[in-house]
């Protein structure tokens, strides 16, 4: 508060206890009869507070303190009488009030002491002349105790201004934070959108912290770099921008290695190598970033979200507790968007697979009749070698028709498991002779070299061998002459309790191409020249329904012959033991 | 049992009923009733005692499935049971001991059907 406003408030207040300048004219003279009690007032004052284990902890300077402070009170309870109680008057109250703030001192302190000094002022005053008091007396002690209670009032105010001013920033700091966060939760329940809520939260990261720069960093697949997903305040963070090679061991694989939110006082040297950036912003140094949980990120991806500021060590742990809230609501949106995805593709699927079982249920009937038909010409124009192999191919597109029915149907049908013990060998065996149906006589082999005492699998028989026929087949088929299938299984895990196998499928073929493993089990997809594109599909499906994992493996393995660039199937299937 | 089978057919499709008739004797069998639904299949089945049933699973009125479970009340005949539906296996646990319940997918040939009819025979000689 200026002093122009301190003391108009000042006047205010004297104007509301009703203290004119009237009752203040015979105060000064009352101070003759104060002075003589003021050093016994005040070392009682003092030794009180010393007493006083809370007041007397903002004492910290001594004895030589105390000696300086009396002198102080002394002066204050002086002008207190001389006035004249103008703005100067007001300001050095005002002052008094502000060092009080200043030093730590409890209020209900400075309360009690001022009531204190109040009483045995207006005490000694009252007591003076044996009681006898004159009339004009009797007012101007009046005014000194209401000019007390006016200075408390002064004191009180000048607490509350300087909270104001110190606790206030920090009051509506944590606010404001509190109401982004709450404001990030309603967002990410209201969009499905993740681009857009990723924008949205590193906006608002970056306002909130009051950073220099925020980003959210995410590895790409496949070639498992680190780019930036969204950026705010900094012209090196647009979307796309490449930050290097995840494992490279800079501050984002720092931070993605760490499990919880980290604060960095340097981006620029922490976790890098001796001679190399840690992070290629030169002019960002601190940071407070979080890594979010890896299933929550989505398959394969890693994510961060992270805060920057150009001077070093100027984030703490309210910065990092606030990341932890953000990083918790983002986690909890994409779950909650795949979950919702996933949700409704059950859905479609569902419909589908009823629509399907229907149409493929009307289809062999009407196939039947096609076959029928077929067959009975064929009976007729035995003699018409020409019309014969017409009515054979008719017959086989019939026939292809409803290969291409049945496999959409047991993509999409409701999946139900009949589950029992099955031997695993066993299981590879019966596949295998299925597969080799496919394209006999044409000297495919299978190698399969399955550890000794692989504990029984539960899943269900007759859908599982579908699953590793079609992997079979699909060797067969990218295999120009022969295909050398081997397999091998172990249990997923090196320990007797295991509760999964892991089947390892290689075969000696071209191999599969980086970009057709990405759609490899994505239906209709197919490479072959025949085929319905379902078969790795359903087989994932199946797969999946027994909480198992199918996936394409890159045949950089080992264990792989010298020649072969084939193929790898890694299927991993639950034993009985889960 | 030996050739030639005399053999009652059943379809509610005439489609299928006319491939019956005709395919059948091309595989050395009799055809000795043809039937469009589960009453007349029974009915035809007492007139003629014919040595083995070929019948569709879901006909309008009685199906196929009901009308073999109630022949085999009367007496026990192999069938062959075709279905453009998944196989039910609630006739496989009324069939008698003494006779054979094959089930049979459509779309099916004359060579599935030759197939199906020896194995719900118990013929082993080459029908040709």
């Amino acid at each position: 508060m200026d002093r122009g406003a301190a003391l108009e408030r000042y006047e205010e207040l004297r104007r509301y206890v009703g203290l004119a300048d009237g009752d203040l004219r015979g105060v000064p003279a009352l101070w003759e009869l104060v002075a003589p009690h003021t050093p016994k007032l005040i070392d009682d004052f003092y030794a009180t507070i010393a007493a006083h284990p809370r007041a007397a902890a903002v004492v910290t300077g001594g004895a030589a303190q105390f000696a300086r402070l009396k002198g102080s009170l002394a002066v204050w309870i002086e002008d207190l009488f001389r006035g004249p109680w103008d703005a100067d008057f007001v300001e050095r109250r005002w002052r008094v009030g502000v060092r009080h703030v200043a030093i730590g001192l409890d209020p209900l302190l400075v309360h009690a002491a001022m009531s204190r000094i109040k009483t045995r002022v207006v005490g000694v005053l009252l007591e003076a002349d044996d009681g006898d008091l004159p009339a004009g007396r009797r007012n101007a002690v009046d005014a000194v105790s209401r000019l007390l209670d006016l200075d408390l009032a002064l004191v009180s105010e000048a607490y509350h201004a300087e909270w104001r001013k110190a606790e206030r920033p920090a009051d509506e700091k944590l606010t404001l934070r509190e109401r982004a966060v709450a404001r990030l939760a309603e967002r990410a329940l209201a969009t499905s959108n993740l681009d857009e809520l990723t924008d949205v939260t590193v906006a608002m990261i970056g306002e909130s912290l009051g950073a220099d720069a925020a980003a959210a960093f995410e590895t790409v697949g496949g070639t498992e770099r680190w780019r930036v997903s969204a950026g705010w305040g900094h012209e090196d963070f647009g979307v796309g921008g490449d930050f290097g090679r995840r494992g490279s061991g800079g501050f984002l694989d720092t931070v993605a290695d760490t499990h919880g939110p980290v604060v960095v006082d340097d981006v620029r040297t922490a976790g890098g190598r001796p001679g190399r950036p840690s992070f290629p912003v030169p002019d960002l140094a601190s940071a407070v970033a979080i890594a979010l949980m890896p299933e929550a990120a989505g398959p394969g991806k890693l994510r961060v979200l992270a805060a920057f500021r150009t001077g070093r060590g100027r984030f703490g742990d309210d910065e990092r507790r606030f990341l932890t809230s953000v990083g918790h609501i983002f986690e909890t949106a994409i779950r909650r968007r795949e979950w919702e995805e996933r949700a409704a593709l059950a859905e479609r699927l569902a419909a589908i697979g009823q629509m399907m079982t229907r149409l493929t249920h009307e289809s062999r009937n009407v196939l039947q009749r096609i076959r029928s038909s077929v067959e009975l010409l064929g009976f007729e124009l035995e003699d018409n070698p020409e019309a014969t192999r017409l009515l054979e191919r008719i017959g086989k597109a019939g026939g292809d028709l409803g290969v291409l029915y049945e496999e959409v149907r047991s993509y999409a049908a409701p999946l139900t498991l009949e589950r029992s013990a099955c031997d695993a060998d066993e299981l590879i065996r019966e596949a295998w002779e299925a597969a080799r149906e496919s394209r006999p006589g044409d000297g495919s082999e299978l190698a399969s070299d399955l550890d000794v005492g692989l504990p029984p699998l539960d899943v269900d028989r007759f859908r599982v061998v579908q699953v590793f026929r079609n992997v079979f087949e699909n060797a067969i088929a990218a295999c120009a002459g022969s295909a050398h299938v081997t397999v091998t299984a172990h249990p997923s895990v090196a320990d007797e309790a295991s509760d999964s196998v892991d089947f390892l499928v290689r075969d000696d073929g071209p191999g599969i191409a980086e970009e057709v493993r990405a759609t490899i089990f994505t239906p209709f997809v197919t490479t072959k020249a025949k085929g319905t594109g379902l078969g790795m599909a359903i087989a994932k499906r199946v797969v999946e329904a027994h909480g198992g994992t199918i996936s394409a493996v890159e045949g950089s393995d080992e264990r792989q012959p010298v020649d072969g660039t084939g193929a790898q199937f890694l299927v991993r299937l639950p034993t009985a033991r889960r | 049992m030996t050739l030639p089978l005399r053999i009652v057919v059943a379809d509610d499709e005439a489609d299928t009923r006319e491939y019956l008739v005709r395919v059948l004797p091309r595989f050395g069998h009799e055809v000795v009733g043809v039937a469009a639904d589960g009453d007349a299949l029974l009915a035809l089945c007492d007139a003629a005692e014919p040595d083995l049933v070929v019948t569709d699973r879901v006909m309008p009125g009685l199906s196929g499935e009901e009308a073999v479970e109630r022949l085999w009340g009367r007496r026990p005949v192999p069938v062959v049971m075709i279905s453009a539906f998944d196989r039910s296996e609630r006739l496989d646990e009324v069939c008698p001991e003494t006779t054979r319940l094959v089930h049979l997918a459509k779309p099916f040939g004359g060579e599935d059907l030759a197939a199906a009819i020896e194995d719900a025979s118990g013929m082993t000689a080459s029908t040709g």
